[in-house]
């Protein structure tokens, strides 16, 4: 298979998302379109479509069980899909060869690692099977991840940071287009984590794309530059962190009185998009979500003329982590395929 | 276009740091003093026994041994005819001149291989081999295999032949073993000893016209070779078990327990010719070069080595099939 092909056929994807032109440096470092995977009967993951860009950080945000690490196995190419394509710097990985893991690293759940090899044994293995044979490019890895000073030891004195730390060194051999991360901050102490974000954005500033998951979506916010979300194996959307924070800018609390009336009033009204009363307070205080915030003037004056009070009105921006709970809950009882997943 | 050759330097490297090797060594350095000693011993009691040192005297009292074993009329029929293929056969070494069990390194390694081939031997294989895939699957190492730009197929064919290798290397630690800690007993000699070779049961007598004399160390290599043979279709038997099992100690369970099955088989019911199918009583590849009685009744050289040969196939292509579609 050509090269020229492979970026041909994976373009399109980049217009999608980046509005890019069909040129080769504009193509997605990694490209996922329709990925399928069942295991036992099971969807684990359905028809999943996205790409990373060169230099993006793309995180996967969900709950447990909502199909993100089956799909990041799929693109480290653990995991056999049922349908579905997996592109990797224009070459694919599903269904099509080995040869194209060339151009992704990474590590799923814990790190693992041979305890009894050194940390140096470590880099020297993975460097043999990717083409890697220069010691001090292997250990330039190690000063960068900060394992340096302990790849003489055996792995088994290792503690689980360094361990991760000797993982994250061994996904970064061969200066691999894509790097892909399953829930890598767990288990990180806070100056561990502050240390791994800026870490990601080092990567990505050198052109690297980072693929990662997280449940937590104070972590993802953080670091990444556009969030998927998925939930009961499918990725619901994906919109970059600034969208996501502008749609959480949304949200109005209100307190109405009569409280019956205005809230029937909302609730028939066409530019409200939700309508939520707010907890422990008194009655009359509910949260309206508008689709247009231009609309909210009108809105307010339409409930005076209807001789509802609106004594307060204002904007009130939700943590995302509450957004999170909201969307992931409303959309895992949508597909119950994910709650059988564990 | 990673070399393949670099994948097996990466396997051979985590067999030998996972010291599965310095424990068959280990193993080896304890038990074949102790097999010198209880064979020393056993000489001893012999030729007390005898009264004499002479092998000729030896040799003539076993025929006599044997006759005697004939004339008792409740003999089964199966030994009768070995009985009677065993006097043709020392009697041959004694037209010769050649003593069958001359002392010295050479009759010590002889005696050992014959004796661990079925079973004692391909253990070691079992315990390199038994979590060559399960160990890296528990760990979560396969993972890490997995995900790099190899193909599983070479990959698995890597682990393959390391575990390969290994078995040469577990077979050159008894040769250098077996040499130096019987030596000071038994002398270093004996390897230039001729050995009858090509003995051919036809029926009820043995047929002598192939029947030449060979060096003891041409025979050794021989034997090594039959050994070898054996034990790398146990690790490929191994390599199954371990493709399969989810934990290492299931895997090592299966195996011990189908290679003991083997030996019990042939020494429990050696007269069952359906025994055979069981493949590890095949294992026993020294009779057919000694030209003695084959573990089963019925079993010919050409089956052995066929049956062996084609069940170590079918689990190294099970485990390729199996590994190549594996989830990780």
């Amino acid at each position: 298979m050509s090269g020229e092909k492979a970026s041909d056929e994976a373009a399109p994807e980049g217009a999608a998302t980046g509005g890019a032109g069909f040129g080769r440096a504009e193509a997605p470092a990694l490209a996922v379109r329709g990925l399928t995977v069942r295991a036992g009967g099971r969807v684990l993951v359905e028809d999943v479509t996205f790409a990373v860009r060169p230099g993006e950080v793309f995180a996967l945000l969900g709950p447990n069980g909502a199909g993100k690490t089956t799909t990041l196995r799929a693109v480290l190419g653990l995991i056999r899909p049922a349908a579905g394509e997996v592109w990797l710097a224009g070459r694919k990985l599903w269904p099509g060869r080995p040869s194209a893991l060339r151009a992704v690293g990474g590590l799923i759940e814990a790190p693992a690692v041979y305890p009894y090899l050194t940390g140096w044994d470590h880099l020297k293995h993975v460097g043999r099977m990717r083409g890697v044979f220069d010691p001090a490019a292997l250990y330039a890895l190690a000063e960068r991840t900060g394992i340096a000073p302990h790849l003489s030891a055996r792995v088994a004195t290792y503690s689980l940071g360094m361990r991760q730390r000797l993982a994250l060194a061994l996904a970064l051999v061969g200066r691999p287009a894509v790097v892909v991360l399953d829930e890598p901050m767990n288990g990180l102490d806070p100056p561990g984590m502050r240390d791994f974000r800026m870490f990601i954005r080092e990567l990505a500033a050198e052109g690297q794309a980072v693929l990662f998951s997280s449940h937590l979506l104070a972590e993802v916010e953080a670091v990444a530059d556009r969030i998927g979300l998925m939930a009961g194996g499918r990725l619901l959307w994906s919109r970059s962190v600034a969208d996501v924070r502008r749609a959480a800018g949304r949200r109005y609390r209100m307190v109405l009185r009569p409280p019956e009336a205005g809230e029937a009033l909302l609730r028939a009204a066409p530019e409200v998009v939700r309508l939520e009363p707010v907890p422990d307070a008194p009655p009359g205080t509910v949260w309206v979500w508008l689709a247009d915030e231009t609309k909210a003037p009108a809105l307010i004056a339409r409930l005076a003329g209807a001789g509802v009070e609106v004594r307060a009105a204002a904007p009130d921006v939700p943590p995302l982590q509450e957004l999170f709970f909201a969307w992931t809950e409303a959309d895992g009882q949508a597909y119950p395929r994910g709650r059988a997943e564990r | 276009m990673t070399a393949w050759f670099w994948l097996v330097y990466n396997e051979v490297e985590k067999l030998l740091f996972r010291r599965r090797m310095a424990v068959v060594v280990g193993l080896l350095a304890v038990l074949i003093p102790l097999f010198v000693y209880a064979q020393h011993k056993q000489l001893e009691t012999v030729r007390a026994r005898m009264g004499t040192d002479d092998w000729r005297l030896w040799t003539a009292q076993l025929i006599a041994d044997n006759e005697n074993r004939l004339a008792a009329s409740r003999l089964p029929e199966e030994w009768r005819r070995w009985l009677l293929v065993r006097n043709e056969q020392l009697r041959a070494y004694l037209a010769a001149g050649v003593d069958p069990n001359a002392p010295g390194a050479a009759g010590f390694l002889r005696s050992f291989m014959e004796a661990g081939m079925p079973l004692f031997v391909p253990l070691f294989a079992l315990i390199v081999g038994s979590d060559i895939i399960s160990g890296e699957r528990s760990a979560g190492t396969l993972r890490l295999l997995l995900s790099q730009p190899v193909g599983r197929l070479r990959l698995a064919l890597a682990k393959v032949a390391a575990l390969w290798l290994s078995v040469g290397m577990i077979f050159f630690w008894i040769a250098v073993l077996g040499t130096l800690v019987s030596g000071p007993v038994f002398g270093f000699g004996g390897f230039q000893v001729p050995q009858l070779v090509g003995f051919r049961v036809s029926g009820e007598t043995l047929d002598l016209g192939g029947v030449r004399l060979i060096p003891m160390w041409q025979y050794l290599l021989m034997l090594f070779g039959l050994g070898w043979y054996a034990s790398t279709v146990v690790a490929l038997w191994t390599f199954f078990a371990s493709s399969v099992a989810r934990s290492t100690a299931a895997g090592m369970g299966a195996g011990f327990a189908f290679l003991l099955a083997g030996s019990v088989l042939a020494n429990y019911a050696s007269g069952w010719r359906g025994a055979k199918w069981v493949a590890s009583t095949n294992l026993d590849l020294g009779p057919y070069l000694a030209g003695l009685r084959p573990p089963i009744e019925g079993l010919t050289p050409a089956f052995a080595l066929g049956y062996l040969g084609a069940t170590g196939a079918l689990a190294l292509g099970l485990a390729l099939w199996r590994l190549t579609r594996d989830v990780a």
